[in-house]
């Protein structure tokens, strides 16, 4: 980037830092909600189990 | 004790929402073909920089609107029952406004290399938009530090508060009151708006994609830190 005339060379530079950069941080967040959203698909399947697993016992052990 | 609410079922996006994406990526993509083959050259800038500011003046416009934002819902989650969901609301526009702060000031010291021969000059919109960058930047520093919940979004709720007074500021007020080598604001300092009407066009039409991205994307942050939020408190 040594020109400094200001070709459009510079306009598509500012245009890549600024998609690059947002396209990025989208990435990041999504893959951070479909892992919270795998954790909490987990534990409400854990916790469907253990209240499915209270509610087979025999009436005497709850 | 306030309980944590639910967000979004997983997976469930609505058509309304579908669409509103797809329109704001043809309005964004629009922007950009305007900025590049349809909005003139400005007079007084060095080759194509002027198309530059269509990209960053819609990015710092965003980064404002983030932390006007921020300070609205601290101001809701003050006033209205101290919901989480407003304290969280107000911390993913702060997390989202640093985003397109630092984007704001990258851009701009691209521009600034063309124009002034240098990435950074220390010019007062330069240092303005560090200031904010810094002062945001505490917000979260500070939501870290605090363990306790309840206290950690009550303090961060008055910082956003007082962000409401240095935001407009720092965006506004003080590059306007020092000398300064950047182009006059789109209204300028007599208070008219001197632009070329296409370029005033795709600089507003960009501005208004951007702040509707901002809401989109704070509509994502707002649903990981409310999941992450229900798995903490489920242990």
């Amino acid at each position: 980037m040594g020109d400094v005339s200001g070709g459009t060379g510079w306009v598509i530079a500012v245009n890549l830092v600024l998609w690059t950069g947002l396209f990025l941080y989208l990435l990041r967040l999504e893959r951070q909600v479909r892992r919270a959203e795998r954790t909490a698909a987990a534990r409400s399947a854990e916790t469907g189990a253990e209240t499915r697993g209270e509610m087979m016992q025999p009436r005497s052990d709850r | 004790m306030t309980s944590v609410p639910s967000p979004a079922p997983a997976g469930r996006m609505s058509a309304a929402g579908t669409a509103f994406a797809w329109l704001l990526w043809a309005w964004i993509s629009a922007v950009v073909v305007a900025a590049f083959a349809w909005a003139p050259l400005a007079e007084g800038f060095i080759g194509q920089s002027s198309r530059i500011l269509f990209f960053h003046v819609p990015a710092a416009w965003a980064s404002f609107v983030a932390f006007l934002a921020a300070g609205v819902w601290s101001v809701l989650y003050l006033a209205k029952g101290r919901r989480r969901r407003h304290d969280e609301a107000a911390a993913a526009a702060v997390e989202l406004g640093l985003v397109f702060c630092v984007l704001a000031t990258v851009t701009g010291a691209i521009w600034a290399r063309i124009m002034w021969g240098a990435y950074w000059n220390w010019d007062p919109r330069q240092t303005s938009i560090v200031l904010a960058l810094v002062f945001y930047a505490a917000y979260l520093v500070l939501r870290g530090a605090v363990e306790d919940r309840e206290t950690r979004a009550r303090l961060s709720a008055a910082y956003a508060v007082l962000g409401l007074v240095v935001a407009p500021f720092l965006f506004f007020v003080l590059p306007r009151i020092t000398f300064s080598l950047h182009p006059e604001s789109v209204i300028n300092t007599s208070g008219e708006v001197e632009m070329e009407s296409r370029m005033l066009t795709v600089l507003l039409t960009g501005s208004a994609g951007f702040t509707a991205l901002f809401f989109w994307m704070h509509r994502l942050a707002l649903r990981l830190r409310l999941l992450a939020a229900r798995n903490e408190a489920a242990g």
